[in-house]
């Protein structure tokens, strides 16, 4: 995106439902995988210069695992999934079915564990908003790293700065009630879908009105 | 300690003597550390793409965002300051592709981490700046931390631990 003022504050409500329509089936998702209640919080919409996003995502040196897919079709997107890296031992244990605090070490069986997970909660963000939207979007695998939440970020930045100067970011917490585990989803639209994101909106609450 | 001079996205900062220059969570982004041996000055860049002249916003965002317009800004200002660019030597950090699918990079053959080092190593050559330390590609992010008085960058990863260069 190269000009925010493109925004009002009607397609930030619609950003911030986007978010909470994606996160709230990704979240079922999740909560029928582990058998616990999973919540999400109120989406944050972010719409800044690309350099500043470090500064307004509470990003830091924390470890996360993020798990990484670039959307392509009608809305060319990237999503991200982050979780604490001090969560993943737990998290893996409840998608494994295992007592919490079973396992010491992040093994392959348990990496494999959380990269389908990222597939699971990605699908189910994207399913309903394509559904939503009434628009075809196609997923890559997605990838995982294990790093800083800065270094994280910094890479998807760097890749969208290739086309545009601000970053719309659609950040959704999402956060399992029993222990505490809390992960982030991020839906990240490229430069060029923020018009189909806004068409789609429109004909979508157009739909709502009518019916 | 030294008082932390933090380098964002996209900016360069200059720290003398007492003082240490910061930038964190550097994935593809390059840090390039200019060191003036003489006058232990530093000055650090956090670049995050190889070429200006590809994106249409140039003009809108800071020289530092591009290896292109970094480095000549960058020594360019430093000389204003009297200090010639004869005297400093550099050190490049980062570049890192830390998402790969499939064994591939995201973006074809070469991903933009190592676009950005060949860049600044290109413009080094460019304005006759010798390299005399890198910690570049691999898959790790790095934050560094440059201090003026002896030259050493400081590399820290979040998984491999940290080095000198």
């Amino acid at each position: 995106m190269n000009d925010p003022s493109e925004i009002n504050a009607f397609y930030k409500d619609a950003f911030q439902e986007l978010g909470n329509i994606g996160a709230g089936n990704a979240a079922t998702a999740l909560s029928q995988m582990v058998g616990r209640t999973i919540s999400t919080s109120v989406p944050k919409v972010m719409i800044i210069p690309i350099e500043k996003v470090p500064e307004v995502v509470d990003s830091n040196e924390n470890i996360v695992a993020g798990i990484y897919l670039k959307v392509y079709g009608d809305l060319p997107a990237k999503i991200l999934v982050t979780f604490e890296h001090a969560d993943l031992l737990a998290l893996t244990d409840l998608l494994m079915g295992q007592p919490v605090g079973a396992a010491s070490l992040l093994n392959e069986m348990r990496i494999s564990a959380l990269k389908e997970l990222g597939t699971i909660l990605t699908g189910s963000f994207l399913n309903a908003l394509a559904k939503f939207l009434d628009l075809q979007l196609i997923p890559t695998v997605p990838a995982l790293a294990i790093d800083t939440m800065l270094a994280i970020l910094n890479t998807l930045l760097v890749e969208l700065s290739q086309d545009a100067r601000y970053a719309l970011l659609i950040q959704t917490e999402i956060f399992e009630t029993e222990t505490r585990l809390t992960g982030n989803i991020f839906l990240i639209p490229e430069a060029d879908a923020l018009d189909t994101m806004v068409k789609a909106i429109q004909k979508a609450a157009g739909v709502i009105d009518a019916g | 300690m030294p008082d932390n001079i933090k380098v964002g996205m996209a900016d360069w900062k200059i720290a003398r003597l007492q003082e240490c220059l910061v930038t964190f969570g550097l994935g593809s982004c390059v840090a390039l550390a200019l060191w003036d041996p003489q006058e232990k000055l530093a000055a650090m860049a956090h670049i995050m793409l190889p070429d200006s002249k590809l994106v249409r916003y140039r003009k809108e965002v800071s020289a530092a965002k591009f290896a292109d317009t970094a480095i000549i800004t960058m020594l360019a200002e430093l000389n204003r300051l009297g200090f010639p660019k004869e005297r400093f030597q550099a050190k490049v950090v980062g570049g890192a592709n830390m998402f790969t699918f499939a064994g591939k990079a995201i973006g074809g053959n070469m991903n933009i981490g190592q676009r950005n080092v060949i860049a600044v190593k290109e413009e080094l050559v460019r304005y006759g700046i010798p390299l005399v330390g890198e910690d570049t590609g691999g898959t790790a992010g790095r934050s560094v931390d440059f201090f003026p008085e002896t030259g050493v960058v400081r590399v820290r990863t979040a998984m491999f631990g940290e080095r000198d260069i």
